[in-house]
């Protein structure tokens, strides 16, 4: 029986990862780069962008993914993501906003849209919902509208209320 | 967003990536060595005056508590303006393309009316929101007007509109937006219950904006449809409903339409109560048969269709049909439809007496739903590769209709109206053999109560029910005594 070939991902901060090919190919930056390259027993591919952390969770979504595919979150969101994704994307997504923020990075590094689109509702998600008072307060963003430009926009947006 | 790259350039970028770093890397250090230096001076100044607070007496300060308010104040202020600062700097590492991605999982009122309002960044963000879908909804004594839709195209900060959702919508309106750059990238456009006049159907016909749209939308339309889909919008046209159509004498021509729709392949025109008074429905076959011939999907009432050979239709749903030998032989049994996985009949009546002879086996249809029809239970044991069966109908028309359907593995029922003792029906349907391959059992159950507590015989290969309607606590006990061994979804 032939084994199977894996590759080793090193990460930002020198972390090494062995991961089986057929995982990883799920990153197009990979996949590229597999096919460009010659025939190593395990090559080494370097991932300059992205930290040991990430890393280790974007393998750990390919390694459940690439056997079972991520079901196409609808756009836009009718509710809550929670509604739309099945149990193993919800615990995977249990994580602190800055592992989020640099899982959206990763994914979008290595071109893992699957991986991308999931991250990327989860913060559609956390905006859907709320004024723009409480999305100001979730993300520490400064209001730097003027009232008279607020009020101007206020005023462009009536087309879009409902009768 | 995730534009692709040939590998060369994605090389390339990675080698190129270290040095074209290592000037903005230099200035962010230079910036953070400012912001420590700064920060020392402030954190050596509060250190000198705890110091001195120290030195005075402890009266002081509740004498003067204003001034110690107005200081805490001030450094909790300090505080909170530094920690929402931290907290975006994250955030901040995203750049626009995924800023984008994430506000095209957003509605577009709620982008609109709040996102865009959280910051000139947020607002900017808007524009390269890639999949934009805009719902307009009027009222029948208000439609949307002309103005308030060269308001939207004035304001909307976004070229990607893709999906447009219009209803009641006036013909000026949809004339100004037929006529608008902004609609280049629409592929899907819902016009129901709009108003469709000359004015509007000639310039949707010639607009050279709206050649992508594969996607419409016209049931409870009124008007000009004939000229509407001859022109160019129309060439790339995939999917077309126009259900609920109740004048088509005011459309002239309507039966040519489809002579402009060369790539369509799905056609939806139910409902029409009038259809055929207006439309003749054989002259209309005839007369496109060549695009209907390439239809996967058609959903249309009568039964006048069957002359024709629909070689690649996949999906079939037909109303108000006499569903009698003729009509099943000719869809199932003829090889007038050769590849139809899915039929779907509803509100028809049978003709017995019509049913003559034997007839030949059905191997491509998987997925066949029955809703308040009779007499469809015939041709079941014909159907070899049926999979799915969804029966909607009356006690009546499903007692009298019982036939073996052994290769039938996910049954729906949903029965209506009780005229024979539900007793007599649940000793039929728990011991009959017609169903014995079934592992998925969908049904509402109705008076549960009347079933008696033997065991079902029937249904050996169950693995698994589905209670379609809430059920009381008497009836979730008989059914769990009827089905010990099953996973019962309430």
């Amino acid at each position: 029986m032939s084994e199977t070939k894996q590759v080793e991902l090193t990460s930002k901060d020198k972390v090494s990862f062995k991961v089986d090919r057929d995982v990883i190919l799920m990153s197009g930056l990979v996949k590229d780069m597999l096919e460009e390259g010659d025939e190593d027993e395990t090559p080494i591919i370097p991932i300059p962008n992205v930290d040991s952390k990430p890393l280790q969770k974007v393998i750990e979504y390919c390694q459940y993914h690439h056997k079972e595919p991520a079901q196409e979150i609808e756009k836009p969101l009718k509710g809550k993501i929670e509604d739309v994704i099945c149990d193993w994307d919800k615990k995977f997504l249990e994580i602190d906003q800055s592992l989020l923020i640099e899982l959206i990075m990763a994914a979008n590094y290595l071109n893992i849209k699957d991986l991308l689109d999931l991250t990327c509702a989860k913060v559609a998600s956390m905006i859907k919902g709320k004024s723009p008072e409480q999305i100001r307060e979730m993300f520490g963003i400064e209001n730097d509208f003027t009232p008279e430009e607020e009020a101007k926009i206020r005023e462009e947006n009536k087309w879009c209320e409902e009768a | 967003m995730t534009r692709k790259l040939s590998s060369t350039t994605k090389k390339r970028k990675f080698q190129q990536h270290s040095t074209e770093d290592e000037q903005p890397q230099k200035l962010a250090l230079v910036e953070k060595d400012e912001a420590y230096n700064k920060m020392s001076l402030i954190n050596d100044g509060m250190l000198d005056m705890i110091r001195k607070a120290d030195t005075l007496d402890f009266q002081y300060y509740l004498d003067n508590f204003e001034m110690v308010n107005e200081f805490v104040g001030n450094v909790e202020y300090f505080v909170m303006k530094f920690n929402a600062s931290r907290r975006w700097k994250i955030w901040d590492r995203l750049n626009s393309d995924i800023w984008g991605e994430i506000f095209s999982y957003i509605p577009t009122s709620e982008m609109v009316h709040s996102v865009q309002l959280v910051s000139k960044t947020f607002r900017s963000n808007l524009k390269v929101v890639g999949n934009l879908e805009v719902s307009l909804i009027g009222l029948k004594r208000c439609l949307i007007n002309e103005t308030r839709v060269n308001c939207m195209l004035s304001y909307i900060h976004s070229r990607n509109i893709t999906r447009l959702e219009l209803r009641h919508f006036s013909g000026h309106a949809l004339a100004a937006l037929a006529s608008s750059r902004r609609m280049r990238n629409l592929k899907s456009l819902d016009l129901s219950v709009s108003e469709i006049n000359e004015y509007a159907a000639n310039h949707f016909s010639q607009s050279k904006y709206m050649k992508n749209i594969t996607k419409l939308d016209l049931d409870h339309c009124e008007g000009y449809f004939s000229t509407l889909l001859s022109g160019r919008a129309t060439r790339n046209l995939k999917h077309l409903k126009m259900n609920f159509i109740r004048h088509y004498a005011r459309c002239k021509g309507t039966e040519k339409f489809t002579s402009s729709c060369r790539k369509l392949e799905s056609l939806e025109l139910d409902y029409c109560r009038t259809f055929d008074s207006y439309l003749n429905i054989k002259s209309f076959i005839q007369q496109n048969a060549s695009t209907l011939v390439r239809l996967s999907y058609l959903n249309i009432p009568g039964d006048n269709v069957f002359s024709v050979q629909f070689s690649k239709l996949c999906s079939l749903s037909l109303s108000n049909i006499v569903l009698d030998s003729f009509v099943i032989e000719s869809i199932l049994f003829s090889g007038n439809c050769p590849i139809l996985t899915t039929l779907s009949v509803r509100d028809s009546k049978s003709n017995t007496a019509s049913r003559k002879g034997t007839v030949d086996s059905n191997r491509s249809l998987t997925n066949l739903s029955i809703s308040s029809c009779d007499n469809f239970g015939w041709f079941l044991p014909n159907c070899l590769s049926l999979h799915k069966l969804s029966l909607d109908c009356t006690q009546n028309e499903l007692f009298g209709n019982f036939r073996a359907a052994l290769t039938v593995q996910e049954l729906n029922l949903n029965i209506r109206h009780w005229y024979h003792e539900p007793l007599e029906f649940y000793e039929t349907l728990f011991n009959s053999s017609s169903f014995n391959s079934v592992s998925l059992l969908k049904c509402n159950f109705p008076s549960l109560k009347y079933c008696n507590d033997d065991v079902c015989k029937s249904f050996t290969n169950l693995q698994k029910i589905v209670v379609t309607r809430m059920l009381g606590y008497e009836d979730r006990e008989t059914l769990k005594e009827l089905f010990p061994k099953i996973d019962i979804k309430f």
